[in-house]
């Protein structure tokens, strides 16, 4: 966006013309509901959370100086939202049992000695997205944010380290744990090539 | 286990896990290519990203025809008030 058209985006938004919101609204109302929905909260209080991301950031708008996307606003009011309703964000393990498992899986050496199993057979189908519907819900709160951040609204690394306001080797960190734990997980639960 | 005589697994697994690959050197990049054309556990792994990606579009798909449904944007819009001008009566 220019910086002339995020100037006039910001003008019409501080008269809070209707329009506009309304636009903002139908855009991200489907973005906040689907992310509320991966983090694991039912139809009803994700889209209650959508709605109140949605009241808060009109009744702010004030403070919406344009530094950053709107989209990434919505994502960090979502985010603090998320986290008054689980009241969790406190503390945080900085080790994560994960790590250990994603090491076994290597020698001293740095070669597999549990290599990969093949998920092929899941490709192309429904059940690949089920399987992982199942598996997410097992996600500490912080990975599974990260997760659904990058993976099902195609955040990229800087969005996401905004919106959590947290740094990129935090994100990373985050995120590599989040896809270990899923890839572990369609593993174990038998998603194997068929003899 | 696979062999390579160049860069180990685990640090192809984590480079790809990572997704660091792109902010590597030219040569390391290339190091990566040539480790996946010989090894099929890290082509495996790969590949198991990218399922990883699959799936959870998949699951965004699931909930949008859920969203789509509910008649999600336009419940929002007029519980808050804000309604298409073109629409108004």
């Amino acid at each position: 966006m220019t910086t002339e058209a995020a100037d006039d985006l910001i003008e019409r938004l501080r008269r809070r013309d209707d329009r506009t919101l309304l636009a903002i609204v139908q855009e991200h109302a489907r973005p906040l509901y689907r992310a509320a929905r991966g983090m694991g909260f039912r139809d009803q209080d994700a889209e209650d959370l959508a709605q109140d991301v949605l009241t808060t950031f009109i009744q702010t708008l004030d403070r919406f100086e344009g530094r950053s996307q709107v989209k990434t606003w919505l994502f960090g009011i979502l985010h603090h939202k998320v986290h008054e309703r689980r009241r969790t964000l406190a503390r945080e393990s900085l080790t994560d049992s994960i790590d250990d498992t994603f090491e076994s899986r290597f020698d001293a050496d740095g070669n597999w000695v549990r290599p990969p199993i093949d998920l092929e057979r899941l490709v192309a189908s429904r059940e690949l997205g089920i399987a992982i519907h199942g598996c997410i819900e097992a996600l500490p709160d912080s990975q599974r944010e990260v997760f659904v951040l990058r993976e099902l609204e195609e955040l990229d690394t800087q969005e996401i380290c905004k919106i959590l306001d947290r740094t990129v080797t935090h994100v990373g960190v985050l995120f590599h744990r989040a896809r270990a734990r899923l890839r572990e997980c369609l593993e174990t639960q038998g998603w194997k090539r068929p003899a | 286990m696979e062999e390579t005589g160049m860069m180990r697994c685990k640090e192809v697994a984590t480079l790809l896990d990572t997704e660091q690959v792109a902010d590597e050197s030219f040569r390391k990049r290339f190091a990566v290519r040539l480790h996946l054309m010989m090894c099929k556990h890290c082509r495996r792994f790969a590949r198991q990203l990218r399922h990883l990606h699959v799936g959870a579009q998949s699951m965004r798909s699931a909930i949008d025809s859920e969203a789509a449904a509910a008649d999600l944007d336009q419940k929002i819009s007029r519980r808050l008030g804000l309604t298409d001008p073109g629409t108004r009566e």
